[in-house]
């Protein structure tokens, strides 16, 4: 995918930088993991520093000087999310102003203008956000047509078409009728990328995944397709079989500053007690900087130093922060690689077998079933040629 | 071999074979895994191992620390009753903490200020406080911990009252013979221990010499099949010797055993800056070669040049971290900048300098200077302080590491200044413009610093909460700094964010 600041290879992992920095990594690090896209959310830019501020300084990749590729949000997600009392009304959103009670309103216009001012390389349309797991059919049904019509705002506002890149955003919660309808008609747009939002939500992961394939089948080959808030690698390998490219989620980074790790045998508690005199270092298998023996030109950190520094001192959090990210951009550069060698099917099966130890009968149903329906099957035994 | 070798004094020339005196000096130490640390220069404290908000690789990358100031107390939560991890790890200290190959490690008991105990040291432990509360460290444990450990230089325990409680008459002779008792503990260990030293995997360093040029000055070369031929110069921690903040009288016997067994000792260590101004004039002939650390600077650069001044060669620095965390940047030099002249410009004095610049300050919101003009740490070169400061409002890590990266670099480049001065001969006007130039305080803190810990702070009846909490209930009223907008519908419609309405 050709982008503004420099080509991007896909399927992705985008790390997420809410405001305008990655959890206490430098721009630099953040590179040197090979991260050509971040996210930065344009709810907080758009509190802080400000459009004001933005549009003085020139925009967030000056801001944050981060001279690759940037995709912001709409704003409204976490508009519903984290004000009380938000309502969407045909307008826009309306909320009080929890600082002096004023009702405000924020429209597709406001967003658009707000991402116009970051300069963000890929915009997201302002959507009507219902979570998929809401009991009111009607409702879900108004927020996918007013999606579409706010797309239509959004189209009509958006100030730099031809260096911003504006995606629409799927709406029509589990309701597969509603999804190919609001496909249908969003392609229609001709938008540069395409994304499924409202998933990630807390629905059945059955129902996650044939929404992402009702979806992926009826859109054009040749768009990148983003599904939003995603980042358990279990996830991201089957949303990849599913067709999908672009994936983001503050998962990874929120969980190393947990003391979680994220490695090819699944997530790993480094505060628990046992980690402490583990020495080994946090994944065997990754050669990110964190991991690499100092022979090898790495830090040589294990799993009882991060154990030593959870919760207590911040670099801990910088150094497993930098190897989730590390884990999950790499797990998708080796998803690209595994395509392109025609080899998909084998790396999902390595994959799960890694992280369930072979015994099949642990692999999650919902994985298994959804593969089913692209083809790979994962209760085929592999050989021994396979396994390693 | 350890060795400390003064090279010039500010106002005598060793070479010249004139008398040493206290007073600015230039030296080099060199430490026995090869290390070189040109003095006077400064070391940066750790906490739990790590350079706060500093991951290994931006260590490494972007400061020239030379050397580190650890605290066995940081290592060691719930000694006795479970062996702490670190003793049950294979290799040393340094590996554990991933510390960059050519930085140096300084293993003391405990952190440096050390937050007071309760409970008073005894004849065989040292009362500490460790994250999960106050413990007992026996100082048999200690010794034991430098021989595993393998520090490149570690400190003698004083026996410094760390209660609040002023020393006692009867108390003050017993400093002075637990610190010597324990620290001929140390010695007599490690002179038995230095054998089981170069059988360990140290002795695959070479340990000639580097040549210390300017800047980082450590360096270790590693080669591969050499162990044999260089055991008899193998690793030795170079030990510095706790000088007692009590009268010259009351610890003469003390004193008298560093010049006993000086060949043992690579340098003395002032736990407390008034300590260094009685007792180092007052020091025996014997002990003038040794190196001279300060444990605890954290008033700012004027009380290192005085206490350079005194001849003091290293400095645990904590003024640097205290302004990092309170979002100051540094911003001062030493020596005379072209195109001034000691402050004064056509006759007319100018005003003082600040010696620093709060980074919260809302006039640096669209500011794309760097912190610092003409710096070129990694912060000034790729950043400015448009983006500190947004980090800083908006309580990202971030901010902390950048300011942590360029105070770093300030200071040693004013170390660098300093050592050059010496060695040029201008030491004394540049001391006395320095102090005329710029003020003597740090800005006050006005931000909030990264979050709290339990064991960086003492607590004592009635403080308020350390950090404001992360959640509240939903319908608690809104801090001021959560993630909802903080001004009024008036100032969000003008600041483009949304419009005010008049329904709702």
């Amino acid at each position: 995918m050709i982008l503004p600041h420099g080509p991007v290879e896909l399927p992705m992992f985008m790390p997420v930088a809410t405001q305008a920095s990655l959890k206490g990594l430098t721009p630099e690090q953040l590179e040197s993991l090979g991260c050509r896209l971040c996210l930065n959310n344009t709810y907080h830019l758009g509190l802080k520093p400000g459009q004001a501020t933005l549009d003085t300084i020139g925009g967030a990749h000056r801001l944050q000087s981060w001279n690759h590729n940037i995709l912001t949000d709409s704003g409204g997600f976490q508009m519903v999310s984290l004000l009380k009392l938000a309502k969407v009304t045909e307008e826009g959103v309306k909320f009080l102003s929890p600082h002096d009670g004023t009702p405000m309103l924020l429209t597709p216009e406001h967003s658009m203008s707000l991402q116009n001012s970051i300069g963000s390389d890929i915009m997201m349309q302002l959507d009507d956000v219902i979570a998929t797991t809401s009991p009111d059919n009607e409702r879900i049904q108004e927020a996918m047509h007013r999606s579409i019509r706010w797309l239509d705002r959004c189209i009509e506002a958006h100030k730099y078409p031809e260096k911003q890149n504006l995606f629409c955003i799927i709406q029509g919660g589990l309701d597969l009728d509603l999804r190919r309808q609001c496909v249908e008609q969003m392609v229609k747009r001709d938008t540069p990328g395409i994304a499924i939002g409202g998933l990630s939500g807390g629905e059945e992961k059955a129902k996650y995944c044939s929404v992402v394939r009702t979806c992926t089948e009826m859109l054009p080959d040749m768009k990148p397709r983003y599904v939003m808030g995603v980042g358990y690698p279990e996830d991201l390998v089957v949303s990849v079989a599913l067709g999908a490219d672009m994936f983001d989620c503050v998962w990874p980074t929120r969980t190393a500053r947990f003391g979680n790790a994220v490695t090819s045998r699944g997530t790993l508690n480094l505060r628990h007690a046992s980690y402490g005199t583990d020495f080994s270092p946090v994944d065997e298998d990754c050669d990110c900087l964190c991991c690499r023996s100092k022979e090898a030109g790495g830090l040589g950190v294990t799993k009882a130093y991060i154990h030593h520094l959870t919760g207590k001192e911040t670099a801990g959090a910088h150094i497993l922060t930098m190897h989730n990210v590390h884990y999950l951009l790499n797990l998708m550069r080796k998803a690209r690689k595994a395509i392109i060698a025609d080899t998909y099917p084998e790396f999902v099966k390595e994959f799960f077998g890694k992280i369930y130890k072979y015994k099949i009968s642990d692999y999650p149903d919902w994985a298994v079933e959804a593969l089913k329906t692209v083809g790979i099957d994962l209760q085929h035994v592999p050989s021994a040629s396979e396994c390693t | 071999m350890n060795t400390f070798r003064v090279l010039k004094t500010a106002v005598t020339d060793v070479a010249t074979g004139s008398a040493q005196s206290p007073g600015a000096r230039i030296g080099v130490l060199q430490l026995s895994k090869g290390f070189t640390l040109n003095t006077p220069n400064y070391l940066a404290p750790t906490s739990r191992g790590a350079v706060p908000h500093l991951s290994p690789d931006n260590l490494e990358k972007h400061t020239r620390v030379v050397g580190v100031y650890v605290a066995l107390e940081d290592f060691i939560e719930k000694a006795p009753q479970r062996t702490p991890p670190l003793y049950t790890y294979p290799s040393t200290l340094r590996e554990f903490i991933s510390l960059p190959a050519d930085t140096f490690l300084l293993l003391a008991p405990r952190r440096s200020p050390a937050i007071s105990c309760p409970k008073p040291n005894s004849d065989a432990n040292l009362s500490i406080l460790t994250s999960v509360g106050f413990r007992d460290l026996p100082i048999k444990d200690y010794v034991s911990a430098v021989v595993k450990l393998q520090p490149d230089i570690v400190l003698g325990i004083a026996d410094v009252p760390n209660t609040d409680k002023p020393v006692g008459k009867n108390r003050v002779r017993k400093v002075a013979e637990r610190t010597e008792k324990w620290l001929d503990e140390l010695l007599g260990r490690i002179d038995t221990a230095s054998l089981s030293f170069n059988s360990s995997i140290f002795s695959s360093f070479d340990t000639t010499a580097a040549e210390g040029g300017e800047g980082k000055g450590g360096e270790v070369v590693v080669e591969g099949g050499e162990t044999k031929k260089q055991k008899k110069e193998g690793y030795k921690p170079a030990v510095f010797a706790a000088v007692l903040p009590v009268d010259k009288e009351k610890q003469r016997i003390y004193i008298n055993y560093l010049a006993d067994n000086v060949e043992k000792l690579a340098g003395v260590v002032f736990t407390s800056p008034e300590s260094a101004g009685e007792m180092i004039g007052e020091l025996p002939e014997e002990l003038e070669g040794l190196a001279r650390l300060q444990a605890d600077v954290s008033q700012g650069p004027h009380e290192v040049l005085e206490m350079v001044d005194l001849g003091i060669d290293i400095f645990n620095l904590s003024f640097a971290g205290l302004a990092t965390d309170a979002g100051i940047a540094l911003h001062f030099t030493f020596g005379t900048p072209e195109g001034e002249k000691d402050g004064e410009e056509g006759g007319v004095l100018l005003d003082q300098l600040d010696l620093a610049t709060d980074m919260w300050d809302e006039k640096f919101a669209t500011d794309l200077g760097p912190l610092e003009d003409g710096c070129m740490c990694y912060a000034c070169t790729k950043h400015h302080k448009a983006f500190v400061r947004h980090c800083l409002s908006a309580k990202e890590m971030t901010a902390w590491v950048l300011l942590q990266i360029h105070n770093m670099w300030v200071v040693e480049k004013f170390f660098a200044d300093v050592r050059k001065s010496i060695e040029l001969g201008t030491w004394e006007a540049e001391k006395e413009r320095f102090r005329r130039r710029y003020k003597r305080d740090l800005p006050d803190r006005t931000g909030l610093g990264p979050r709290l810990r339990g064991y960086q702070y003492k607590s004592a009846g009635g403080d308020k909460k350390l950090n404001e909490s992360a959640y509240r209930s939903l319908d608690a009223p809104a801090p001021e700094e959560a993630d909802v907008p903080e001004v009024d519908g008036a100032e969000l419609q003008k600041s483009g964010f949304a419009q005010t309405t008049t329904e709702y």
